[in-house]
């Protein structure tokens, strides 16, 4: 406390600093924002309250003692942390309960009952004893597993309605619709109206549309990203016609799949965009064959493999084309990868005109990571994990076989 | 920290291997379930076919009295079906009641009573959808199976079908009674 008292009294803020200060809690400003809206959802108004909230607050504490107006300046900066990992942690638990009630919901619509709480709480608790466990390897096993494995898993794994639907397409062989078996099946053929629906740009005459809105962001090379702030699916009941029969499919659910863009236009940084579904239209469908309670077969989303897609056949014979490709393209990836960690893990050095190849150290990174007790601890992990053996203890183990030996150059006269 | 980047490196490829691998063998075992399954949707249809032959016996036995003998083999051969265990017995008894049925069918068409009744008419619609049913199913069998040999056959498949005993599978064939063609008599 009172090393806190001394660094406080000793504190030496200009006007020139004061005025900086300021400057840089605007711009700490445009963190608090992004956090609020985009971690905690909060519907900020006006957007621009902590542009003038930041400082605002220093300048006030300026008036009484400056000192204290760089002390709010360093609390503003460190509440951006504070705010973003809490932030986190409450958007883990939003996602994870709107994931839990969706599922919920899927498994009414199976005729199953709900997840018991208890189970709930412990996979809840089986979560936080997980990253507990990660956080006491070490802050850069933390940041490996969480920040960088992790979400590559989760990424490869995390299974979606789009990835379901052409893996059973590339399994399932396609039904002729007379014959078509109950239960999980692919069906292809053209598009009829039942009922027709208007379009939401354009009320173009169509059977469903997919709509999306957009948000544009700019960098500062003018090149636009865009991240999906809306999606939605409107589609009428329509039947869809092969050469042995139709089948009315009921449209609960469903998915547009690698559609065409029908209309697309930007407007105040929103990027609009329609898919149309129209008559005619050849397509492919996954789902299930069911029959309707007037014993009329249909053909609906199938709950237990949780899919059901409609596409384009010329966009699903796209994609069977490309996919051998892509995968070509990953195995070579993957060869190359492993053969390039594999150089980086070798010690090789030059040594009297010799090429030393070391042994491939295979101990573990981080090994002097300690526990995280304290904020030292967390330091000191960072700067322990680039302190390496020193070089020549790791050519000491070098294989005998590797030795490459430069000939000597001939003698001229 | 190079050292650190390829290890990161190799967890991820490491993983990334895990994930091929584990969807390779959900592929495979799919693929195997959907040959059994497209067997057994053709066998309920086999099934369904011979569930109408009591209700075209009780339309037909009054007036085919003459025919008593047919009509006697094909209850036989239904009876035989629907105690058949193995699939290759199922497949061999269905074809055999089915050329018997285009045999009632045939001599029906002598009975100008029969011709003309609208049960008649009617089970041989049904029958006739069946059959039509049962075409595309075999279709569609043989389709799985197709999919079933080139999935176990293909790189990478292959590394885990040979250790799961996934062999290749036979397609549905047509007998030879089936393929022969005796000429239209007029």
């Amino acid at each position: 406390m009172n090393e806190f008292q001394e660094f406080y009294n000793n504190l030496n803020v200009d006007n020139g600093l004061l005025f900086m200060l300021m400057l840089m809690s605007t711009f700490v400003a445009i963190f608090h924002t992004l956090i609020l809206i985009g971690l905690y959802e909060i519907n900020l108004k006006p957007k621009w309250l902590f542009f003038v909230l930041n400082p605002l607050s220093i300048g006030l504490c300026s008036l009484y003692d400056n000192r204290l107006a760089a002390l709010i300046a360093v609390g503003l900066f460190l509440s951006v942390f504070v705010l973003g990992i809490v932030g986190m942690i409450v958007s883990m638990i939003r996602s994870g309960y709107q994931d839990s009630k969706e599922e919920d919901l899927r498994r009414r619509r199976m005729g199953k009952t709900s997840i018991p709480i208890w189970k709930k709480i412990l996979m809840t608790l089986s979560g936080l004893l997980f990253f507990g466990f990660v956080l006491t390897l070490g802050v850069p096993y933390f940041i490996l597993i969480v920040f960088i494995i992790l979400p590559f898993l989760t990424s490869i794994l995390k299974p979606d309605n789009k990835k379901r639907f052409y893996k059973f397409q590339r399994t399932l062989p396609t039904s002729n619709i007379r014959s078509v078996a109950m239960g999980l099946a692919e069906i292809s053929g053209t598009v009829k109206t039942i009922e027709p629906l208007n379009s939401r740009i354009g009320t173009k005459p169509c059977i469903g549309f997919l709509y999306t809105i957009e948000t544009v962001t700019t960098d500062k090379d003018g090149r636009d990203s865009y991240s999906l702030e809306s999606s939605e699916t409107i589609c009428k009941s329509f039947y869809i016609q092969d050469k042995s029969g139709q089948i009315r499919v009921v449209t609960d659910d469903i998915e547009f799949i690698d559609f065409e863009i029908d209309e697309q236009y930007q407007s105040s940084m929103k990027r609009y965009t329609q898919y149309l579904l129209k008559d005619n239209m050849e397509v492919l469908i996954i789902g299930k064959a069911a029959l309707a309670e007037n014993n009329e077969p249909v053909f609906q989303k199938e709950d237990i493999k949780n899919v059901f897609g409609i596409s384009p056949v010329a966009s699903v014979e796209d994609y069977n084309t490309m996919r051998p490709i892509w995968q070509s393209a990953g195995y070579f990836a993957y060869f190359w990868v492993i053969l390039i960690a594999l150089i980086f893990l070798t010690p090789v050095r030059l040594s009297n005109n010799s090429l030393v190849i070391g042994k491939i150290d295979l101990n573990l990174p981080f090994q002097n990571s300690k526990p995280v007790k304290s904020l030292d601890d967390f330091y000191d992990n960072i700067y322990d994990s680039y302190d390496s053996e020193p070089v020549e203890n790791q050519y000491n183990q070098q294989a005998d076989s590797a030795e490459v030996t430069v000939a000597p150059a001939e003698k001229t006269d | 920290m190079i050292q650190i980047f390829a290890y990161v490196i190799i967890g991820l490829v490491v993983l990334g291997l895990l994930n091929v691998m584990v969807s390779t063998y959900n592929r495979l075992v799919m693929l195997k379930n959907n040959v059994d399954k497209s067997f057994m949707n053709i066998d309920v249809l086999l099934k369904q076919r011979a569930d109408e032959i009591p209700n075209l016996i009780k339309v037909v036995k009054e007036s085919m009295k003459f025919e008593e003998s047919m009509l006697t083999k094909l209850t036989e051969l239904r009876t035989q079906f629907l105690n058949a265990s193995s699939p290759e017995e199922k497949v061999e008894l269905s074809n055999q009641m089915q050329n018997q049925l285009k045999s009632v069918f045939a001599v029906a068409e002598n009975y100008p009573d029969i011709k003309t009744s609208q049960n008649f008419q009617m089970l041989q619609g049904r029958v006739s959808q069946i059959e039509d049913a049962i075409a595309d199913r075999r279709e569609f069998y043989n389709e799985s199976v197709t999919m079933y040999n080139i999935g176990i056959a293909e790189f990478p498949n292959l590394l885990l079908a040979k250790p799961m005993l996934y062999g290749r599978k036979q397609l549905l064939q047509i007998s030879e009674q089936e393929k022969k063609y005796d000429g239209v008599a007029f």
